[in-house]
């Protein structure tokens, strides 16, 4: 049992390895996704205002100096409303506050074509505003500390998004690919000829594939505690055993889509659709906190979220694996229906 | 000579539509995919915070932290979903579901421990609960409030839709992936099975070849474009500007990720290698780095020249500037220019990728 299994994991490493291309692309991976992309999110964030003093007094300046020593905004004084007003439409600013003549309200513009940055601004403003007129703070102190600090930034937050996503994506479609190419050449009906059982044609493709994915996380993580300082706070173990059960989930997941699929074309659609709805749906972009219950409740069933929340959890808040048993739980309970699914599947096709 | 060049394309035209019509599973999730994704994430898919949960700590038994409390639950952006009976308990509360913070009260203030892996997320948290707690003080201990008040308006949409942070890079996505997925891995599967290669046997040319398979697909994204519309009205997303000239950003831009597609398609011999690609390489960045979820202002200047070139990036800032702003050709020509130039660029180049892989 263990020499078959042995020579199928054989044979998939020679046929990965045939292929130079894709050699080139797995190692260009990482690269793109932890190397690259994460340099865009670690940056500064401060909304930039611009200040109208219809009153022509020092309030201007004096708000100009509280605003811009806020953490969450840079501004400036405009020379008119007009101005503001040409800055803001051509997405130089982010809001005008103008400052009325004594007695009247204060006048927040804020754009809101992205929603995050208007409603940022307005609230970032009104706060500073409120602050400077009301004393319930010093009544009533209120202390902030801030527990698992992943740095000044979202880098290490959506780079722990982006290994899930990195290795879901080699993990599955592999997979996926491998098993209908098999199917589509008729090498799978040659190796169900040999007396190959279905269960250990999928423990093979799992095991491969699985391995494949983690060595894949290791390079990942090396690129991100190279390049960004990431480094685990929990035991690396945990966290590569949870990436081992959400690998076993989602490879299991692409092999029985190819096991279901007529063609390549076919298993390829219903991956894109599947990975479109289980990725927006993951909390990797949206929070839970966004969620209606609803939606949220959909979390039960995407081995998404389980790895997201999962990785989070170990690797910026340092959990360890006994704190966070649902997360293992779960995710393999869903590989091992789905991959008792293909197994059912690929005895049927034979 | 024209007449029979139209002729060849026409045979492939008519090839292509048999294919994807052969296979139902395939044709129905090729049309109806854009606008099954696009209903089920204009109604999940939200960057306004619903509800934060919370946990509370009274160590003091004190009745205004019951108060302060209760003030907290009813409060329509918090839950409270747990009361610690010990401040040594507070770690452990973070381990479980999706607890964003702890507000613990004693007499002297009170100390706020917030979940701070995401920032955005712990500094809004943080903001919302100063609020409250301000508010709480000021009427516990009859502070003064403040005589002004504050108006906000918010410039493009007014009565702050949700829809409308998420339905431009929705529609950004499902094109980048739908249509260079779709036509990268045709083109990839006629290459692999070596269609491709009898195809070149005859008189045909690689451009009449890639125009033949691509102009079925070129029809079902107009398709694909007019249910996106239909969509974006259906959750309240009205076009401010011209309406031609949205359709033609949608269209221009879809073009622009088929011919994406097509160059990935060029230079790699199998579908595999196209849906990764596909995924890591135009899926990824777009997400990231597009303004989809983070403004690019907020980038530093080499990533926001980089983000700049990105296809997502000009087509979110187009569809936002004509559909929100109401604003003309002449205010996204440059969003225009460069989708034009990255399709005729990505065309120029598959060519060549076709030339050399594929010689006659």
């Amino acid at each position: 049992m263990m020499r078959i299994l042995g020579q199928i994991l054989k044979k998939e490493l020679l046929q990965l390895l045939r292929t130079p291309a894709l050699v080139g692309i797995l190692l260009a991976c990482p690269v793109i996704t932890i190397g690259l992309v994460p340099f865009g999110l670690g940056n500064d964030s401060r909304l930039k205002v611009e200040v109208v003093d219809a009153s022509f007094s020092d309030r201007g300046r004096a708000l100009v100096a509280r605003l811009d020593a806020s953490p969450h905004i840079r501004c400036d004084q405009a020379v008119s409303l007009a101005e503001a007003e040409r800055s803001i439409e051509q997405g130089r600013i982010d809001a005008i506050v103008v400052i009325p003549t004594t007695g009247e309200d204060y006048s927040i513009l804020a754009r809101a074509d992205h929603m995050i940055v208007g409603m940022d601004a307005a609230y970032y403003i009104g706060r500073q505003l409120q602050e400077a007129a009301e004393q319930g703070s010093a009544a009533l102190p209120l202390r902030i500390h801030s527990k698992y600090v992943s740095g000044s930034d979202n880098t290490h937050y959506y780079l722990v998004t982006m290994l899930v996503l990195l290795i879901a994506i080699l993990g599955c479609f592999l997979a996926a690919l491998s098993v209908i190419n098999e199917k589509e050449s008729k090498v799978l009906e040659h190796l169900r000829s040999t007396g190959m059982s279905p269960g250990l044609y999928v423990c093979s493709k799992l095991l491969f594939f699985t391995l494949v994915g983690l060595v894949e996380l290791g390079v990942g993580l090396l690129i991100a505690r190279t390049v960004f300082h990431l480094t685990p706070a929990g035991p690396l173990a945990d966290y590569f055993l949870l990436a081992a059960c959400f690998l076993l989930a989602i490879v299991s997941l692409g092999i029985l889509v190819a096991a279901c699929s007529r063609t390549m074309l076919q298993a390829i659609y219903i991956i894109v659709f599947l990975f479109f709805i289980l990725v927006l749906l993951s909390t990797m972009f949206a929070p839970l906190d966004n969620m209606s219950p609803g939606w949220a409740a959909t979390r039960y069933v995407n081995p998404f979220f389980w790895a997201v929340d999962g990785s989070w959890k170990i690797v910026l808040k340092g959990m360890r694996m006994g704190e966070i048993p649902l997360h293992y739980l779960v995710l393999l309970l869903t590989g091992g229906v789905l991959s008792g699914l293909s197994i059912l599947r690929i005895r049927r096709i034979n | 000579m024209r007449g029979e060049k139209y002729h060849r394309i026409r045979a492939v035209v008519r090839k292509e539509f048999r294919h994807i019509f052969r296979d139902r599973v395939s044709c129905m999730l090729l049309f109806l995919m854009p606008a099954f994704i696009m209903l089920i994430f204009g109604y999940a898919l939200a960057f306004d915070v619903y509800r934060y949960d919370i946990q509370v700590c009274n160590p003091g038994h004190s009745v205004q932290a019951e108060r302060l409390f209760a003030r907290l639950d009813a409060h329509p952006k918090f839950r409270v979903t747990g009361r610690l009976e010990r401040i040594d308990a507070i770690d452990g509360a973070f381990a479980r579901g999706n607890n964003r913070a702890v507000v613990v009260y004693r007499d002297d203030g009170i100390d706020l421990f917030v979940d701070a892996t995401s920032p955005t997320l712990s500094t809004n948290l943080t903001l919302m609960l100063s609020s409250v707690t301000g508010d709480f003080a000021a009427d516990e201990f009859h502070l003064a409030k403040p005589s002004q008040d504050i108006r906000i308006r918010y410039l493009y949409n007014p009565t702050l839709k949700k829809e409308y942070m998420p339905i431009p890079g929705l529609v950004m996505l499902v094109f980048i992936l739908v249509s260079s997925i779709v036509l990268g891995t045709s083109i990839n599967k006629e290459k692999a099975q070596g269609s491709f290669r009898l195809l070149r046997l005859t008189r045909m040319s690689n451009l009449e070849i890639i125009a033949g398979k691509s102009a079925p697909y070129f029809l079902i994204t107009l398709l694909h474009v007019a249910v996106v519309y239909l969509i974006c009205l259906y959750f309240g997303v009205r076009v401010e500007g011209s309406l031609a000239l949205f359709f033609a950003l949608c269209t221009l831009y879809s073009v622009c990720c088929m011919s994406l597609g097509i160059l990935i398609a060029s230079w790699f011999d199998r579908p595999l290698d196209v849906l990764i690609i596909c995924w890591i390489f135009l899926f990824i960045p777009n997400v990231f780095l597009s303004g989809f979820i983070f403004p690019i202002e907020t980038m530093d200047p080499f990533m926001h020249a980089v983000a700049r070139l990105l296809p997502g990036t000009a087509f979110i800032d187009a569809f936002r500037s004509i559909a929100f702003k109401g604003t003309g050709l002449g205010a996204n020509l440059p969003a225009f220019g460069l989708l034009a130039g990255e399709t005729v660029l990505a065309g120029f180049l598959s060519l060549i990728g076709f030339k050399r892989n594929i010689p006659r």
